[in-house]
């Protein structure tokens, strides 16, 4: 009697769990995301001690971002310096990098690739943003939020610690660094940095003016866009392949979902009473953008 | 449900229907059963209720489904003493937990349950079910000894693994460590109850994960800017400690419970694991005793460490007189040692003023607490030496 209990206990939770996930309509598609998110996070924490204890200097590493950003100007055709864009960029960075706790020279640089829809951090204080990402914000608080992010993976050490770690898994001395490819720094860091990033970036843009409803207007577009990439797979072995290229190309790619970016930007803004600050400020380069030829702006609405 | 089709919902159930009632009449003549005519069909039959469950559910209920497949062919295989049925049970329980990495452990929702709850626990207790029902048929076990225990702790491992990442996904990554303390202190309960060592070498693999975690991760792992006294990060492992302490109520109980099996001595490694696996209280003590010492170190600082540690030795110390442990008393007083070693090097010339007179005063009073304790219990204490 107490077995067949038992047994349909098991077979009722099951059975509830399966309706449960049909009636709610839980679409997350299988992805090796959650276990490469672990397995990123197991070896970061074991090289973050080792990280802190032999830390680069300051100089060490402005020096060695410098060089990195010079190459990465060198690899986008079309120079941005002095645009309008990156002037408005540059405006917009400095008053968010002003309460940053380390004291660095912060450079925002624009990348005028309508195709590229991505901002990233070098090591001591470059911040690229590319011409796509301005184009799917429709105010000044959401560049805000997006450079307050990059900023906060300088500040918090998350680049000068990724150098550190290639640095000694490939053995390279501190000279040769600077040669490091750029696609390291482009490809996102651990969710808890992330996550870091993320919060104490809108911290940041909150104590330059911003409105934190920039933040979480940013990722609800950024939610948009990742449910429009999911797409069933059509058979199993589809799926089983689709895995095993995700698990062997996408280690580094372990940024969190943007739902859990949301629910902690929202969360934050609960408990720091910032309710009120609800008012946006104009992109004013969001013109620019909509007379350029054969672009149209992503529909992210207020 | 758009993924629904009734056609092929209809077509393949049929089919599987057919294929397993094809077992009852293709087992009727002597050359089909010594051919497995009746096993083919069965696979045959599973294998098409696997595929129709991934075609015809969400990706998050797949695991689900092919978990109660599992437990079914589980119990008919046990009721017709089919071994081929059994076969596929283990088949599709084990293929049921590891798509939960890959399907179900990654999905969260915030503001509601998240999917990952409601469909992995089911799993994890079906796991631990199956567990149960092996361990409890002593003929089954009896047949091929060695491969049935080993198959029953596997899947007690697979359960115990389900919840522990579950923890891992859905905990506050600061509050992980605490909610793996909480399974283990479960798990040690679990093993002094049914007396199964399955569940102390679980118990024991998690006490070494939250050593990994807590030191790695919540000490060194934090914001380079965290802000204030047992932040978010600090109070976790605080409360992981207090499990891991209370967790030695169990390990003196299975002390005595776990002979230390013969073979296993060879190697220094081995003798370590024995070691532990024979005596868990000195684990389950020594664990939490260190993660303690670096966390007072960590909130409290290196200047006011020799008076948080004395107070930690003094305490150590009584609770080493309490449960009669020698190797605790001995932590104790090497502790207390390390601090007058730490004042007379370090204090005396580095700590300002008031800071200065709390530690002197602090560490002294700990001392004259261990020489009276000491006095007091002199022939008690011989004893244990």
């Amino acid at each position: 009697m107490k077995r067949w209990l038992a047994l349909v206990l098991v077979v009722a939770c099951g059975v509830a769990a399966v309706v449960v996930s049909e009636w709610r309509r839980v679409d997350a598609r299988a992805s090796p995301a959650a276990l490469l998110r672990w397995l990123a996070g197991l070896q970061r924490e074991a090289t973050r001690l080792p990280a802190s204890a032999t830390r680069l200097s300051d100089a060490d590493e402005v020096r060695m971002g410098n060089e990195m950003a010079d190459r990465v100007a060198a690899s986008f055709p079309a120079a941005a310096a002095g645009s309008t864009v990156e002037m408005y960029v540059q405006i917009v960075g400095a008053r968010v990098a002003a309460h940053t706790r380390r004291k660095l020279t912060y450079k925002f640089h624009y990348l005028p690739e309508i195709g590229f829809i991505d901002a990233f951090a070098l090591p001591g204080g470059h911040v690229f943003i590319g011409a796509g990402l301005i184009s799917a914000m429709d105010s000044e608080d959401e560049l805000a939020a997006v450079l307050g992010h990059e900023v906060e993976h300088i500040d918090h050490y998350h680049c000068a610690e990724r150098v550190q770690v290639e640095a000694r898994l490939q053995k390279i001395p501190l000279g040769g660094l600077v040669n490091l490819p750029i696609k390291l720094f482009q490809a996102g860091y651990s969710k808890d940095q992330e996550l870091e990033a993320d919060r104490e970036g809108t911290r940041l843009a909150v104590s330059a003016g911003y409105s934190p409803v920039g933040a979480l207007r940013m990722f609800q577009t950024f939610d948009r866009l990742f449910h429009e990439q999911i797409a069933r797979d059509r058979a199993p072995q589809q799926e089983l392949s689709r895995l095993a290229l995700e698990t062997l190309s996408g280690y580094f790619l372990s940024h969190p979902p943007p739902s859990e970016r949301i629910a902690q930007i929202s969360a934050m803004i609960a408990a720091e009473h910032w309710e009120n600050l609800t008012h946006e400020r104009d992109l004013q380069v969001a013109s620019l953008f909509h007379r350029q030829p054969g672009f149209a702006v992503p529909s992210a609405k207020r | 449900m758009g993924h629904h089709n009734p056609v092929r919902l209809t077509t393949v159930a049929v089919s599987t229907a057919l294929l397993y009632l094809c077992t009852q009449w293709s087992g009727v003549s002597e050359r089909a059963r010594r051919w497995r005519i009746p096993e083919v069909y069965t696979w045959a039959g599973s294998t098409l209720v696997s595929l129709l469950a991934w075609y015809e559910l969400k990706p998050i209920g797949v695991a689900i489904a092919w978990m109660l497949l599992g437990v079914v062919l589980f119990e008919i295989g046990l009721e017709r003493k089919s071994t081929s049925l059994r076969l596929q049970a283990y088949i599709a329980l084990t293929a049921s937990f590891v798509r939960l990495f890959f399907a179900n452990l990654g999905e969260g929702a915030p503001g509601q349950i998240a999917p990952s709850v409601y469909t992995t626990l089911p799993v994890a207790i079906a796991l631990f079910y199956v567990y149960g029902r092996m361990k409890s048929r002593p003929e089954e076990s009896v047949r091929v000894l060695k491969w049935r225990v080993r198959a029953a702790d596997y899947y007690s491992f697979m359960g115990a693994t389900a919840v522990a990442a579950l923890m891992r996904a859905e905990l506050p990554t600061g509050w992980v460590v605490a909610g793996w303390a909480g399974l283990l202190v479960l798990l040690l309960a679990l093993a002094h109850v049914e007396k199964q060592a399955a569940f102390l070498v679980e118990a024991l693999i998690l006490g070494a994960a939250i050593a990994y975690r807590a030191a790695l991760f919540n000490f060194y792992d934090r914001s380079y800017f965290a802000r204030g006294l047992f932040d978010g990060w600090m109070l976790p492992v605080g409360v992981a400690i207090a499990l891991l302490f209370l967790s030695l109520a169990f390990a003196f109980r299975l002390r005595s419970a776990t002979p230390l099996k013969t073979g296993v001595e060879s190697g220094r490694l081995r003798r370590i694991i024995a070691g532990i696996y024979r005596r868990p209280e000195q684990f389950f003590f020594f664990v939490p005793v260190a993660l303690l010492t670096v966390l007072l170190k960590l909130e409290f600082g290196i200047g006011m460490a020799s008076l948080v540690w004395g107070m930690e030795a003094v305490v150590l110390f009584l609770f080493a007189l309490f449960v009669n442990e020698r190797s605790y008393r001995l932590t104790g007083l090497a502790l207390l040692l390390v601090c007058v070693g730490k004042i007379v090097t370090w204090d005396v010339w580095q700590l300002n003023g008031s800071n200065r007179y709390l530690t002197l005063i602090g560490v002294g009073i700990a001392l004259v607490v261990v020489s009276t304790l000491y006095t007091r219990y002199k022939d008690a204490l011989r004893r244990y030496l």
